[in-house]
């Protein structure tokens, strides 16, 4: 019945003329349509039913359908389906499904709040041979000297948001003389892809983002995420794209209130590899202080916090196996909690 | 073309840079003035654009901080944008085509600047002169407003090639104090800052 109903309204789309411009969303302010259109409008066929004409082709879910198929025929046939609204909803719906998909299936992003230390960690895509990895574009980026985002899903339309952020941070400080609050800008970034959910011509941003920071004068750390529809949440610590589920249970498992500078990046590079196959080098690790510039952890850091986790996790996995397992096992645990840790290891292992 | 209708008469405020070995100095007026009435002993005639450059300006009040933010907003977006700062160079040549598109347009800004930056990557100082006429020009010592008429001879007479930090300020405060003696109205003192590898911060002591 879905299904069917999908064909219909992407048959109704194959049989209407291509919009004339993205411009044309509202509904009053467009001038009369071409005669022979006209003729094949619902709101001329179905003139006896109110409820259809309440979708005429100039509403701006057509334009929306519209702009997904750029390549349309333009010739009209003589007959045509009736359109039932329902359809249009399910279209839209998986217009946005289309969008969360890709915002999951991006590579993994985590955020983690500590005491006073904001962290982002994200899952470098493994690079081909021949790539220059130290100066291809990070799933990191600033957009503010105060504010720090990671996205899952499609790069380039991260780019686009990212740099409408920027504006819109730059926009504010040379208007009001403040720097933006994280909240303001998540809210601002949310406020962008909602509006790509709703006007015509565009289709929804395929990403999700986390977003960290601290605002001026003030040292507690923030965590917001944004999704493709334009809903915004605030977080303790919280994963995006790909695996995000497996990660963010890992964080409901293993978060601490209060948590230290160091351990909380531990708990970043840890929840990441969760999911991460290749360890350190498709790891990347940005850091945010308060009243400080953002600090990206070079490689050679995030490998040792690697080794120590994976010490950690064979520990534990020793200490579970030989029941008392040993000197060993008592000294490389320390800080960690045995609990997330013994989970941890079996999951990766 | 007739000369727009606002064009710049000379002005009490004083701007004045002086480009040494490794860094520049660069001194504004603590006045605000308003025709003769001082209305602030406390101005800060400076923007800092970012980490290593520093734009000082004056003229019409209003048009001033209005387009100094302005250009403050844009290096900073650029920043932002590509994980680097624009060179002193590019700031310069910026400022310069957005005031000559404004000076052709119907309501142009009445700003005269000094640029004042250092290049990290090269190691070198620069000092942009900038009228509102949207003319530009790297040179060693620079001035504007009164100014010019009392420190330009002091410095043509004492400036040197590659002159230190102590050097410099001596050179700053000779002019301060011929401002000091000659100018006819009260410029509250200098706000001196020095912009070099580390940044930019103020330099006390010219009150």
């Amino acid at each position: 019945m879905l299904r069917r109903c999908k064909d219909v309204a992407a048959l109704q789309v194959l049989h209407a003329p291509p919009p004339t411009s993205a411009a044309a969303v509202d509904a009053n302010s467009q001038p009369p349509l071409p005669r022979s259109w006209q003729a094949n409008t619902l709101a001329g066929n179905n003139a006896a039913r109110p409820e259809l004409r309440r979708f005429p082709l100039r509403s701006p879910l057509h334009v929306l359908i519209f702009s997904l198929h750029p390549h349309l025929p333009s010739t009209a046939p003589a007959t045509r389906p009736t359109l039932n609204p329902h359809c249009v909803s399910v279209r839209l719906n998986a217009i946005m499904a289309g969008s969360y998909d890709r915002a999951l299936s991006g590579t993994c992003a985590v955020g983690v709040k500590g005491k006073s230390i904001a962290v982002l960690g994200c899952e470098k895509r493994s690079a081909v041979k021949l790539q220059d990895t130290r100066i291809t574009p990070s799933k990191i980026g600033m957009v503010d000297s105060h504010v720090c985002l990671a996205f899952a899903g499609l790069n380039a339309d991260a780019r686009i948001l990212i740099d409408k952020a920027r504006v819109e941070a730059q926009s504010h400080r040379l208007t009001v003389e403040d720097p933006v609050t994280i909240e303001y800008i998540t809210k601002y970034v949310a406020g962008v892809q909602q509006k790509y959910t709703q006007s015509g011509g565009v289709r929804p941003f395929g990403i999700s983002t986390l977003i960290i920071g601290f605002d001026p004068n003030d040292d507690t750390p923030r965590l917001y995420q944004t999704e493709p529809s334009g809903i915004y949440s605030a977080w303790k610590a919280n994963a995006i794209g790909r695996s995000s589920k497996t990660v963010r249970e890992f964080l409901e498992r293993n978060f601490k209130e209060e948590m230290d500078r160091e351990e909380t990046i531990k708990l970043t590079v840890k929840s990441l590899l969760e999911v991460v196959q290749t360890g350190a080098k498709n790891i990347e690790i940005a850091l945010m202080a308060p009243g400080k510039k953002v600090e990206y952890l070079e490689a050679e850091k995030i490998e040792s916090y690697v080794k120590e986790i994976e010490a950690e996790k064979a520990a534990e996995a020793a200490k579970k196996k030989g029941g008392r397992g040993g000197a060993s096992a008592s000294t490389a645990t320390g800080t960690s909690t045995p609990i997330g840790g013994t989970s941890g290891g079996v999951t990766g292992s | 073309m007739d000369a727009p209708a606002t064009a710049a008469p000379p002005h009490g405020d004083v701007l004045l840079g002086i480009r040494g070995k490794d860094f520049v100095l660069i001194g504004t007026s603590k006045a605000f003035l308003h025709g003769i009435t001082v209305m602030k002993a406390t101005d800060d005639k400076t923007r800092t654009l970012n980490d290593h450059t520093l734009l000082a300006f004056s003229g019409e009040s209003g048009d001033t901080i209005q387009f100094a933010e302005f250009i403050q907003a844009n290096t900073q977006l650029y920043t932002m944008r590509h994980s680097s700062d624009l060179p002193v160079a590019s700031v310069a040549s910026f400022v310069r085509s957005e005031l000559a598109s404004s000076l052709r347009s119907r309501h142009p800004y009445t700003v005269n600047m000094l640029i004042g930056g250092y290049e990290p990557k090269t190691e070198t100082p620069m000092l942009y002169w900038l009228d509102y006429l949207a003319s530009a020009a790297e040179i060693p010592y620079a001035a504007h407003g009164y100014a010019q008429y009392y420190c330009l001879s002091i410095l043509d007479a004492h400036y040197k090639k590659g002159m230190s930090v102590e050097e410099v300020t001596g050179l700053m405060r000779d002019c301060h104090e011929e401002l000091r003696r000659r100018m006819p109205i009260d410029f509250k003192g200098l706000r001196v800052k020095i912009v070099d590898k580390d940044g930019v911060r103020e330099v006390e002591g010219f009150d």
